[in-house]
């Protein structure tokens, strides 16, 4: 988003920020309903509530939000967005995956998945799978984007592997990590040849969208 | 007794009691490293409670650290509650699918009985083992998950986080019977020979959960548990932020706190006084390809914001080192706790 449009909707995203992290959902709603620019022109509800997401994501990153309202707001915003305009069906890029990589705890990858959603991209959802079905999946489905959720060091670590198998296989997937492995060491996604690495989930959506355009 | 002749015990007691010991106590949370020093896989070592007590005293006789740790794996207790354990060649154990799979069954809930859990068995026989070999000379840490942080593991995340934010009647009575777990099994522990309790509570940290919803849920919890167990307590969130809530955790009764890498040592016991002793607070995910440079500075600049007064045990802020991390970066830091943490800290302001 260019700094100039960020600055003239600067104020509507301050007042749906508040809302979130508070958990008035009705305030936020009404925040998306009537925002307007310094222009007087309609904010699209998704633009804001991406801007929304992503000034969550650093509070928490600086310490001054929870994970619970990240996880929250993001729920929220996705309902929200939803009421507004309801999703056409069968709307999944098949070409963005998401996978909880050797783990069953699923926060990291719900998060990211309603991030992407408030985006308006829903991607194809993997589940938990082991890093040998996950290259497996991704060699039979080729996406061009593959956002991987971990948890333990030992999970980060496999997506080397993985990648370096996609890679002699001619996959040109973008492998996006996110985790608190990568979190606490932020030299680990070169390390394991990842594309980039995601700090927060909203920072999934601007990932996602720079891949899509360097593709095209 | 000279200063230099101290058991770990009298190292860790004096620095609990906000003094200078000899040297700054160093724990490492060594749960993986002793199956590869027994060569065994993760899953033998943890099948028998003679392997994991002979683990633990080998890492104690190499590392020369202070402390002795029960912890065998975080989701033993979901096993205990009838949950599955994922085991890996190469990593900590990983709790499987959520046993509790809907809000609805938390009504039918209860706790496990302690004393005829086949898992819980194996740890309370390995603290007994590691009592008749130590005594009083080392302290043993037993370790409990918080009543407010087990249903991560319970339930799942997702679905814990809804909970906390609802149903405020079925939440309460998740934690009654996580707390009843909670304080039977810390109990027992310290029955069996540990000298300590780790209080696991991660979704305490403001990096989880809101201060207001904590105070309104976990910290309620905490108070009650910790006045019933038996033993001092170290509360510890895992790496997650400690310092808004220093003070919350101070009223819980708790004896120590584990600090994040992410904080500064010397912001948190400007806070804590002699209330609270600090545990932390290298980062052992960075562990892993530490050089000896970086080793060097990590290990000095904690002991030089940590140390100084006593009131601080060196240890890492997961509270759980790793498997990946070499047993010769090990070494290097026994070696430098051995050359910098002694006792007066040099270069200490």
């Amino acid at each position: 988003m260019g700094e100039s449009l960020r600055a003239r909707i600067g104020d509507s995203v301050d007042a749906l920020t508040e809302a979130l992290l508070v958990m008035e959902s009705t305030r936020a709603d009404a925040v998306l309903r009537g925002a307007v620019d310094d222009r007087g022109e309609r904010i699209p509800p998704d633009v804001l509530v991406c801007e929304a997401l992503e000034r969550i994501g650093q509070e928490w990153e600086r310490g001054e939000a929870s994970l619970s309202q990240v996880y929250l707001a993001a729920k929220a915003c996705e309902g929200l967005l939803r009421a507004l305009a309801p999703p056409e069906p069968a709307g999944v890029a098949g070409d963005i995956a998401l996978v909880v990589f050797e783990d069953r705890h699923a926060l990291g990858a719900q998060l990211v998945r309603s991030a992407l959603r408030c985006a308006g991209i829903e991607p194809s959802y993997w589940g938990s799978l082991s890093a040998a079905a996950t290259t497996a999946r991704a060699l039979a489905d080729r996406p061009s984007v593959l956002l991987v959720s971990t948890l333990m060091l030992r999970a980060a670590l496999l997506v080397g592997p993985m990648v370096k198998e996609l890679r002699a296989a001619g996959l040109t997937t973008a492998v996006i990590v996110g985790g608190a492995p990568f979190r606490f060491d932020p030299s680990l996604w070169r390390e394991v040849g990842a594309d980039a690495m995601g700090r927060t989930a909203a920072d999934a959506i601007a990932l996602v969208k720079a891949t899509r355009r360097a593709a095209r | 007794m000279s200063r230099s002749s101290l058991t770990s015990m009298q190292r860790v007691l004096t620095a609990l009691g906000h003094q200078e010991p000899d040297r700054v106590p160093l724990f490492l949370p060594l749960t993986l490293h002793g199956a590869r020093a027994l060569g065994l896989s993760i899953r033998e070592y943890f099948s028998r409670p003679e392997h994991v007590a002979e683990g633990q005293l080998r890492m104690l006789a190499r590392y020369r650290h202070d402390l002795l740790y029960g912890l065998f794996y975080a989701a033993l207790e979901v096993e205990a509650f009838g949950g599955e354990t994922i085991f890996f060649d190469d990593g900590p154990p990983n709790a499987g699918e959520p046993v509790i799979r809907s809000p609805a069954q938390i009504a039918s809930l209860s706790p496990p009985d302690v004393r005829r859990s086949p898992p819980l068995g194996k740890v309370l026989e390995t603290l007994a083992l590691l009592k008749e070999r130590v005594g009083n000379d080392v302290p043993i840490v037993g370790v409990v998950m918080s009543p407010f942080s087990l249903p991560v593991m319970q339930m799942g995340f997702p679905a814990y986080l809804e909970l906390l934010t609802g149903d405020r009647a079925t939440l309460d009575r998740l934690l009654a019977v996580n707390e009843e777990f909670c304080v039977q099994w810390g109990n027992a522990q310290l029955e069996a020979g540990a000298t300590a309790l780790c209080y696991f509570d991660p979704l305490a940290s403001p990096t989880m959960v809101t201060r207001a919803l904590y105070l309104e849920t976990g910290h309620r919890v905490a108070t009650r548990t910790i006045a019933r167990l038996k033993g001092p307590t170290v509360t510890h969130l895992a790496s997650g932020r400690c310092l808004p809530i220093v003070d919350d955790l101070a009223a819980t009764g708790t004896a120590a706190i584990g600090v994040s890498v992410l904080e500064d040592l010397s912001d948190v016991k400007r806070v804590a006084g002699r209330r609270l002793s600090l545990v932390g607070n290298l980062d052992a995910i960075e562990m892993r390809k530490w050089t000896p440079d970086v080793a060097e500075r990590r290990v000095r600049e904690a002991i030089t914001r940590g140390a100084p007064g006593g009131g601080f045990i060196l240890a890492d802020n997961h509270g759980e080192i790793p498997w990946q991390v070499p047993e010769s970066t090990l070494d290097l830091v026994s070696a430098l706790v051995e050359r910098w943490g002694t006792y007066p800290i040099a270069g200490a302001s």
